[in-house]
């Protein structure tokens, strides 16, 4: 437990490509593990909203909507993965989709740690030294997205320069993924309209 | 008395009393005001309509087509434009004078009179804007002084059409005249012109500005000519400064107008304080309706000034910092709501809102709620912050949502020192900054506090740590 949950996690924060090649061909890394960071992150935000400190804390917790907040979180994360996996089957990524999942996870392991203590401190500064609690925050994006590169890059056993292309790629299918996505839905919405209002003609005319 | 009369004369109580409390705070519209997050919240009234005055009311002729309204020392001075005369009542709204003819053997008239301002040494200014002139009457109101168009270069081929005037203590005129976009005329006790001042600045959004400059002759002539905004209305604070309303212009009509209540210095600038948690706007969040637009705004000597909104009939009333007080007002055939609103005036601590179209004078007075408010806003202007809290907190127990009351109390525990407390005022009052600093004085106190006990363990247990080990070392050697 404390090994999956703690040890191993902070092996890759501290050795991130050995710790992802270890991953990825010793079998170390869990799959229950990555998607309990993701969810624990999920967690975190909405806690975030509702405990960060006064000073920094520019929520409105009157639209507050956890379920919104999951989705907020996780969707990104997704939408990463499946771009992640749809690029890279093209251009030879060794990887498969549940290391990229994997990779996911872990990443966010370092964000989790950061985020919270962050949090706690928030509730003891002053404006002065908001800047700090803004520099943590961004630490904790960045450390996540440095994993992200380097998780994936390992895993798919990419170059450096092969990888910024494939990151760049994924970005782009992303964008794809949510246009298509956004097509969809709004086609679905004018068939949706017109089998009801058929229903309607119907159901007046008989 | 059997049980169903029991029951009878119970509801009825209950109901006469609810008849009664409706009759105390009844107003048409709900009254709101806006949160730290931009939320129309809504908010216990601060004034409600008591009278409604027409023409009959004080005694004259009925009003015809009302224009401005000014109140000095109780006295109210009424200028109807559509019968070309001056009313003057005394406070109890008796008519003391009605003015249609003056001058020699009472052989001059007003044309369409917009405007009128009473100075403080008693003289009475008049913007005749029909005739082009401004007309100065003592307080017998015998003409002492007409000014005329003043010989200057840039009124060369346009006529002189004053609508508003204010005056400071040294006599010297601030006019706002129609068609003029250069800004206020400041015209000196003589009438002779001084300068222009407080010009409003014009704003040029960069696409506009790049079709402009690759347009032929023709197009360009064909675009909207980009000019300084003009001045609507005006008014003036015991210090000097002015208050003004700047009309929208046509481009602003579509989104918030930039700062249409300015508060400008001798020198022109304005300088109008917008420390609020919204700005000094009126409504906010119009989306796709008008925009507030303000004809009429006055200022008293404790730095609370109002605005009169004509999109939506409301009066809107700030502190000298800028914080929103509180809205009231509305469009509509009722008490309390007006058809076209044109004037605005304190009287005491009342509010008289003048209709141009149905030719009323709706008297608004404050409420409980209204007289706290306005007091701690006075308290907290001149310094005494004590004497504000007390205000506050009866605020407070009128209406918890009000965010400025949290504040004032907060402030006044800041200055006697209990920080944990302002603290916990400026949290629920959403003032960040405040907080902030109480928060650092609070985090002083407490690390002071601790550290010399917490200090005193960790070199406590240090020393014990030392002792530890040396007695280890030595049982092992014992071993």
């Amino acid at each position: 437990m404390l090994k999956d949950f703690i040890q191993f996690p902070w092996y890759i924060v501290t050795h991130p490509i050995e710790g992802f090649y270890d991953m990825k061909f010793e079998k170390k890394g869990r799959l229950t593990v990555a998607l309990t960071f993701i969810g624990l992150m999920a967690l975190v935000n909405i806690f975030g909203l509702l405990y960060t400190g006064f000073m920094v804390n520019h929520y409105n917790p009157f639209f507050m909507n956890s379920i919104m907040q999951i989705i907020y979180t996780i969707m990104p994360l997704l939408l990463f993965c499946i771009g992640n996996w749809s690029i890279t089957t093209l251009v030879d990524g060794k990887g498969k989709f549940k290391e990229i999942v994997m990779v996911v996870g872990y990443a966010a392991f370092p964000y989790l740690i950061v985020t919270i203590l962050n949090m706690v401190y928030s509730n003891f500064i002053t404006p002065s030294e908001a800047a700090f609690y803004y520099f943590f925050r961004t630490f904790a994006y960045g450390i996540m997205l440095f994993l992200l590169f380097t998780g994936t890059m390992v895993i798919h056993e990419f170059t450096v320069k092969r990888e910024m292309v494939t990151v760049i790629l994924t970005l782009i299918a992303m964008a794809v993924i949510i246009f298509v996505a956004l097509l969809f839905f709004s086609v679905i919405q004018q068939i949706q309209g017109f089998m009801y209002s058929i229903y309607k003609e119907l159901t007046l005319r008989m | 008395m059997s049980r169903a009369k029991k029951a009878m004369l119970a509801f009825s109580m209950m109901f006469l009393l609810f008849i009664t409390t409706m009759e105390a705070y009844a107003t048409t519209y709900d009254t709101y005001i806006y949160s730290f997050w931009g939320r129309a919240m809504p908010s216990t009234a601060a004034y409600t309509p008591s009278r409604i005055l027409r023409g009959a009311d004080i005694g004259v002729e009925p009003f015809v087509e009302l224009s401005d309204v000014a109140v000095l020392d109780g006295k109210i001075y009424l200028v109807d434009a559509g019968s070309n005369r001056v009313i003057i009542c005394d406070h109890q709204w008796q008519m003391v004078k009605e003015i249609k003819t003056f001058g020699k053997d009472g052989g001059d008239s007003f044309n369409k009179p917009q405007g009128i301002f009473i100075s403080q040494k008693d003289k009475i200014y008049v913007a005749d804007s029909g005739n082009e002139r401004i007309l100065i009457f003592d307080e017998n109101f015998d003409v002492i002084h007409e000014i005329r168009k003043p010989p200057s270069s840039f009124l060369e081929d346009l006529p002189f059409v004053p609508t508003k005037l204010a005056v400071d203590k040294a006599d010297r005129i601030y006019v706002i005249a129609k068609g003029i976009y250069e800004g206020i005329i400041e015209l000196d006790s003589g009438g002779a012109f001084n300068r222009f001042t407080g010009v409003n600045k014009v704003s040029v959004n960069p696409v506009d500005y790049f079709w402009k400059v690759i347009g032929t002759q023709k197009q360009k002539e064909q675009m909207a000519l980009y000019i300084p905004t003009e001045f609507r209305n005006i008014d003036i604070d015991p210090t000097g400064f002015l208050y003004t309303i700047s009309l929208p212009n046509k481009e602003e009509l579509k989104t918030i107008t930039k700062d249409p209540i300015k508060r400008i210095n001798p020198k022109g600038e304005d300088v109008l304080r917008r420390e609020g948690y919204v700005g000094v706007v009126g409504d906010i969040h119009v989306g796709t309706e008008k925009m507030t637009s303000f004809v009429d705004v006055v200022v008293d000597d404790s730095g609370r000034y109002s605005g009169l909104d004509a999109t939506r009939g409301r009066i809107f009333t700030y502190d000298d910092d800028g914080n929103l007080l509180y809205i009231f007002g509305g469009l509509g055939n009722q008490m309390g709501t007006f058809t076209r609103p044109v004037a605005l005036a304190y009287h005491g601590q009342d509010i008289l809102v003048m209709d141009g179209t149905s030719n009323t004078i709706t008297v608004f007075e404050p409420t409980a709620f209204g007289l706290h408010v306005n007091a701690a806003t006075r308290h907290q202007y001149v310094g005494n912050y004590e004497e504000a809290a007390s205000y506050w907190e009866k605020v407070n127990a009128l209406d918890t949502n009000y965010d400025l009351a949290y504040v004032g109390i907060g402030k006044a525990l800041y200055r006697n020192k209990q920080y944990k407390e302002a603290c916990y005022y400026f949290k629920q009052g959403s003032q960040k900054e405040y907080y902030g600093m109480a928060y650092q004085k609070y985090r002083k106190e407490v690390l002071r506090r601790w550290f010399g006990p917490v200090m005193t363990l960790v070199i406590l247990g240090i020393l014990l740590g030392l002792l530890w080990r040396l007695f280890k070392r030595r049982g092992s050697r014992q071993c």
